[in-house]
């Protein structure tokens, strides 16, 4: 246990920095964590908020040296919130398969992919389902039999 | 054997041809409508149009009983998502791709794709185990075999 009059912060990184990846990276920031968003275009900086007080890397994340260079050996939680789901795949697996991130999220358009990340302690995003579990829930109907969580 | 190509540029339709000659079974699929019709008019093979990456494309194909499927897109984490969707849900004995970024030779390999190939990787090997000038003039001899 480290003691002493610094704060132990733990690190998080995001990749994709759309609106979805500047929200995230505000409120994982917010929490207490050191952030490095990354995405391979400058303009998508613009969508993070003014009070984010991170970092920000400019680079392709399937390279796997730029995110070695964001900081993914020492980071405990990793967001792959890009918008393309093969690249969000595979930051997802090589955070938490090869780099044993503890708290890895992928988002998935396609929630057919989910099968591929199944058993690697990788948390899917899905908007779809996000969508439809909000539906069922405002509405008030019953969840079917054999629904998924 | 039976193998699915997966890609449509020069090197799957170079490859297809060395496949059949050799007797094997080969489908294909292309994602692009013009290279699925070139692979379509070059050969006599099933081909289909689509994103190999997603799942239905594949099932279309229906890849149960495939022994190999060989991912050559120009993109490394389609080849990757081609291979990965090829083992877990087709069970699809044997995984090769090719990648550009030559890091991803030792990646892909920890993440199921059995054969990862890169050039650059290849000639950083015959460079590394070529100690003097001399054995890597050798090393590019057995290259060039």
């Amino acid at each position: 246990m480290m003691l002493g009059n610094i704060p132990r912060r733990r690190t998080a990184l995001v990749v994709g920095c759309g609106p979805l990846g500047a929200s995230l990276a505000k409120d994982v920031y917010e929490h207490g964590y050191d952030v490095t968003v990354v995405d391979s275009e400058s303009p998508a900086f613009r969508h993070l908020d003014a009070s984010f007080g991170g970092f920000t890397l400019l680079g392709d994340a399937t390279d796997i040296a730029i995110l070695e260079k964001a900081g993914l050996s020492k980071a405990s939680l990793v967001l792959a919130v890009t918008d393309n789901d093969n690249c969000n795949v595979f930051i997802a697996e090589v955070a938490a398969r090869i780099f044993g991130c503890a708290s890895v999220f992928a988002r998935l358009d396609d929630d057919r992919k989910e099968a591929l990340l199944e058993g690697f302690n990788i948390e899917v995003l899905c908007s779809r389902l996000l969508c439809e579990r909000q539906f069922v829930k405002s509405i008030g109907f019953e969840p079917e039999e054999g629904e998924g969580r | 054997m039976k193998i699915a190509v997966a890609g449509g540029n020069a090197q799957a339709f170079y490859l297809v041809g060395v496949l059949l000659s050799e007797k094997h079974e080969v489908e294909a699929v292309c994602a692009d409508r013009r290279e699925a019709q070139h692979m379509a008019e070059g050969y006599d093979i099933p081909v289909i149009c689509g994103n190999p990456t997603n799942q239905s494309v594949l099932e279309d194909l229906d890849m149960r009983g495939f022994d190999v499927m060989i991912a050559l897109t120009d993109c490394d984490v389609d080849n990757l998502v081609i291979c990965q969707t090829a083992q877990r849900l087709f069970g699809v004995r044997r995984r090769v791709c090719t990648v550009h970024n030559p890091r991803n030779v030792e990646l892909f390999g920890q993440l199921g794709v059995s054969v990862v190939i890169s050039g650059a990787y290849l000639v950083a090997q015959a460079i590394i185990q070529a100690s003097t000038v001399e054995s890597l003039d050798k090393a590019f001899d057995e290259l060039s075999d």
